[in-house]
């Protein structure tokens, strides 16, 4: 009982430490490699990346941008996933994805293509980057050998290839190809033998064993493909079971290691490659018994041969380099028929069928006035039935550069659809665009690449180019330079003005009044000076001092005429002193009066009666109502006084 | 007030005249500015015009600038000259000119939508270019708020509006001295400390549009790396370099160079092939 236990822990340690390692370890390798790292311009490049995964995940690739290469074919294989472990216990799936690109090089130089990445986990696996040398000039044929294995010598791999064709055998014509071996063997099926240039063919490698694997062959080789154009069919569905046949008597596990399209570039012989692999009997019960070890068995396919035929003369247009093999229709739309000048519009053609879409080229729309830009593709490809079938959108953007009505022509697409053989010639509705406005910039051809291949190139001054400017003004008033209104000596005066004028407005009455109550003043001080001297009139009188009175009482009175009418009129003589008085609109009796008060002043000052007192008396008072007799001047001042 | 303290009719008549008169002749200048000079150009110059235009249709961008360069020197101040001059330069890549022709174009129309478009459109190129080159750049900020407010009104447009605002203002407070009733004189009152708000607004306008704020005069780099040295000589020691696009204020001139400050940075004298001055 205990040996038991014991024996069964010994078994199951390892396969879980196994598994459990199979499926925590998630190992991605990703590789790139080219058959050839110099070539010329005339010659092909064959890159082949491949990226092996040990996981239940699928990986995230992104293949790296062939700058300077124009991709002529490419093609994807996703070989068989195997699952390890006991019955239906499946605890680690390992795959891998190859992807094969046939590059032409557009011009001479030396390219560096990045690295390709696969993403699992959040880790991403890169590659190591790729340099090619093209030379300019024609170069020899691209030798007709396997695709270098990633990281291998290319020169190694093209001699061991070169090496293996001398040792596989010769392409055999026929829908299956296959040798036939008891151990295990590769067959190769196609659902046509003659098919038409660009005509899907559908093609699938089997792998027949007699055991069941326990493990995924390693592919030394993978067919090759030169003339096609591949789409993968098993990518993204889950493989096939495998099943059981019975060969000539023989029972044998049938594995489909790949099933692609292919779709023939050229007419004439072509040939699918034969798919060069190992096959591994590795058991983890061989460490048990190490006798029922087997060894690992090498196989070749049997390289497969395709008569292409042309497209059929009869209806071909042209020359038929541009038809395109499927069931397909065309559409073409404007996203509006009205815009303004300089601004853009879309027109999309979109293409919808079975074949090749990817493929579908269709002649820029030329429109006299309207700036095409160089269209954007999008594909959708798919498959239904192991049939490729897809959409295809390009979309220009056209900038009307006049104003008027145009009309977008029609686009044409050739089809030759294999199933009727017939041609058709697809075409669209023409399309009217209007455009409104003023004449506007007319847009540039696109830039030529620059010489500089590396990645490190600065880029040129051109992007200026690529902004979207507004359009030109077409018209201009040539207005000429003119002073700025502040500038003026004139603007400051102007602004002065008006709080001038305000101030103006403000200060006259005030200097008015200032200037009419100085004159009161004056008129008011001479008649308080005259009734001054007339008090000491008075006071004179008192004093019984005849001289002094007289003397006082007719400056009084020639004080009070400077203060009432503003004239002086001592010095003058009587007679000019009635003149001036009358002048000045005094009554002929107060002149009178005055004249005389002034003689017997003058009179008595120097006589002897002179003392009088009584006489004194009534000239004081004659003199003290002409006081109040003469007129007083006009005057609106608030302290005058009348 | 007292009938004795109010100035008088006759008084007041005779100084409306006067000032009616003044204005007038103060307002004849800014009316000249508002009227299209509608005189007779000389024909070359609208040749020159329409030969720059087809020019630049032709996409012979080398010769559609040179048209618009003549115009320029031939005294033309037009912002639609200035505008597609912009775009001749931005074309032919020269991106500091092309800021500094737009710049000029919204000076003289500051509501031309073109023009702060191409305007924008140049810095962002101009920005995206350095980055590409150096691996970063940094955008223009905006900027400062006393500019954003002034941008939109042209020079004699402010000048105009507080000439107008300030004889407004001054003749209502006249009115406001001359009438009888409470409520008039208390409307007259209100409209001229309205009136004071404007004149004060349309006179910051006007020192912040004629560079109050700043010293010297707006002017844009021209070339990448500009130097800027110590003294207005080729000789003189280098002690920064300015960025193509990146404005600036010229101080003074001494032969072919010009003392600039560059905003937000050093200043120095810079080559005057180097610096354009964008207001005159």
């Amino acid at each position: 009982m205990k040996k038991a236990l014991y024996m069964l822990v010994a078994f199951a340690v390892p396969v879980l430490a196994d598994a459990s390692l199979a499926r925590a370890d998630g190992a991605v390798r990703v590789q790139m490699g080219a058959d050839r790292t110099d070539a010329s311009l005339t010659d092909n490049i064959v890159v082949q990346i491949s990226v092996q995964v040990q996981s239940n995940e699928e990986p995230r690739i992104e293949v790296p941008q062939f700058e300077g290469f124009q991709i002529v074919q490419r093609g994807m294989q996703r070989p068989m996933s195997f699952s390890i472990g006991f019955g239906q216990a499946a605890p680690t799936v390992t795959s891998a994805t190859n992807y094969t690109f046939v590059l032409q090089p557009a011009a001479a130089g030396r390219f560096q293509i990045p690295p390709a990445r696969a993403t699992l986990g959040g880790r991403t696996y890169a590659s190591q980057p790729l340099t090619i040398t093209v030379h300019a000039g024609a170069g020899q044929q691209a030798q007709a050998a396997q695709p270098a294995q990633p990281g291998q010598d290319p020169n190694a791999q093209n001699q061991a290839a070169t090496q293996s064709q001398a040792q596989a055998p010769a392409p055999q014509a026929g829908s299956d190809v296959y040798a036939l071996d008891p151990e295990a063997f590769l067959r190769t099926v196609v659902d046509k033998t003659e098919p038409y240039q660009g005509e899907q063919v559908t093609t699938t490698l089997y792998l027949y064993t007699r055991h069941n694997l326990q493990s995924m062959p390693a592919v030394r080789a993978e067919p090759s493909t030169d003339g096609f154009w591949i789409h993968d069919l098993l990518s993204g569905n889950p493989p096939p079971e495998p099943g059981r046949v019975l060969v000539k008597g023989r029972a044998y596990w049938v594995y489909v290691l790949r099933r692609f399209a292919a779709f023939p570039l050229r007419s004439g012989d072509l040939t699918i490659g034969a798919m060069s692999l190992t096959i591994s009997h590795d058991s983890i019960f061989d460490m048990l018994d190490p006798s029922r070890a087997q060894p690992d068995v090498e196989r070749t396919g049997v390289p497969l041969l395709l008569h292409v035929k042309p497209l059929p003369d009869q209806g071909k247009p042209g020359d038929g380099s541009n038809v395109v093999v499927g069931k397909l229709e065309l559409r073409g739309a404007l996203d509006r028929a009205q815009a303004a000048t300089g601004d853009a519009v879309t027109l999309t053609a979109t293409i919808k069928g079975t074949g090749n879409v990817a493929g579908i080229k269709l002649a820029d729309p030329v429109v006299p006035g309207v700036d095409v830009l160089q269209p954007e593709t999008h594909d959708l490809v798919d498959t239904h039935d192991d049939l490729v079938e897809g959409t295809r959108t390009l979309a220009w953007l056209m900038v009307p550069r006049n104003a008027g009505t145009f009309t977008i022509p029609a686009l044409a697409l050739d089809t030759f659809d294999p199933t009727t053989g017939q041609y058709k010639h697809l075409t669209s509705t023409p399309i009217t665009l209007t455009a409104v406005g003023n004449a506007k910039v007319s847009a540039d051809a696109p830039a030529v690449a620059a010489t500089d291949h590396t990645s490190t190139s600065a880029p040129a001054d051109t992007a200026t180019k690529e902004e979207a400017w507004p359009p030109l003004h077409a018209r201009s008033a040539l207005a000429r330079k003119t002073p700025a209104q502040a500038d003026s000596p004139l603007y400051a005066l102007s602004l002065l003005l008006a709080p001038l004028l305000w101030l103006g407005s403000v200060l006259v009455p005030v200097v008015r009044r200032r200037v009419q109550s100085r004159t009161g003043s004056e008129e008011r001080k001479r008649l308080r000076a005259a009734q001054q001297r007339l008090q000491n009139a008075e006071g004179a009188l008192g004093s019984n001092d005849g001289p002094r009175f007289h003397g006082e009482l007719a400056g009084a009175l020639v004080q009070l005429v400077a203060a009432r009418l503003g004239d002086n009129i001592a010095g003058m003589t009587r007679n000019e002193t009635r003149g001036v008085l009358l002048g000045r609109g005094v009554s002929d009796d107060k002149v009178s009066e005055l004249l005389e008060l002034l003689d017997r002043c003058d009179t008595a000052r120097f006589s002897p009666t002179g003392n009088d007192p009584n006489e004194m008396k009534r000239l004081l008072a004659r003199g003290e109502a002409l006081f109040t007799a003469l007129p007083a001047p006009a005057t609106d001042s608030p302290g005058s006084s009348s | 007030m007292s009938s004795a303290q109010r100035p008088r009719a006759s008084d007041l008549a005779h100084l409306a005249l006067l000032a009616c008169g003044l204005a007038c002749l103060a307002l004849l200048p800014a009316g000249r500015a508002f009227a299209q000079d509608g005189g007779t150009h000389a024909t070359s110059l609208e040749d020159l015009f329409r030969t720059g235009n087809e020019m630049f249709f032709q996409n012979d961008l080398v010769k559609a600038r040179a048209s618009y360069e003549r115009l320029v020197e031939a005294g033309v101040d037009d912002p639609d000259v200035y505008f597609n001059l912009g775009l001749a330069h931005a074309r032919l890549g020269e991106l500091g000119r092309a800021i500094s022709s737009f710049e000029r174009a919204l000076r003289l129309a500051p509501g031309d939508s073109d023009a702060a478009t191409a305007l924008s459109t140049a810095r962002a190129a101009l920005g995206k270019r350095r980055a590409e080159r150096q691996g970063e750049a940094t955008v223009e900020t905006r900027p400062p708020l006393s500019d954003a407010l002034v941008e939109p009104f042209r020079q004699n447009t402010l000048a105009v509006w507080l000439l107008v605002l300030d004889v407004l203002f001054f003749a209502l407070l006249l009115l406001r001295r001359v009438a009888r009733d409470e409520t008039l004189r208390t409307a007259f009152a209100v409209a001229a400390a309205t009136s004071l708000l404007g004149v004060f607004a349309a006179g910051g306008g006007l020192w912040v549009k004629r560079g109050g704020l700043d010293e010297g005069r707006a002017a844009i780099v021209l070339r990448e790396g500009a130097e800027l040295r110590e003294g207005p000589d080729p000789r003189a020691r280098a002690r920064a370099s300015a960025h193509e696009g990146a404005r600036a204020r010229v101080l003074r001139r001494d032969g072919a160079f010009l003392r600039a400050r560059i905003e937000g940075g050093p200043d120095g004298w810079m080559q005057e092939k180097d610096i354009a001055v964008v207001e005159p």
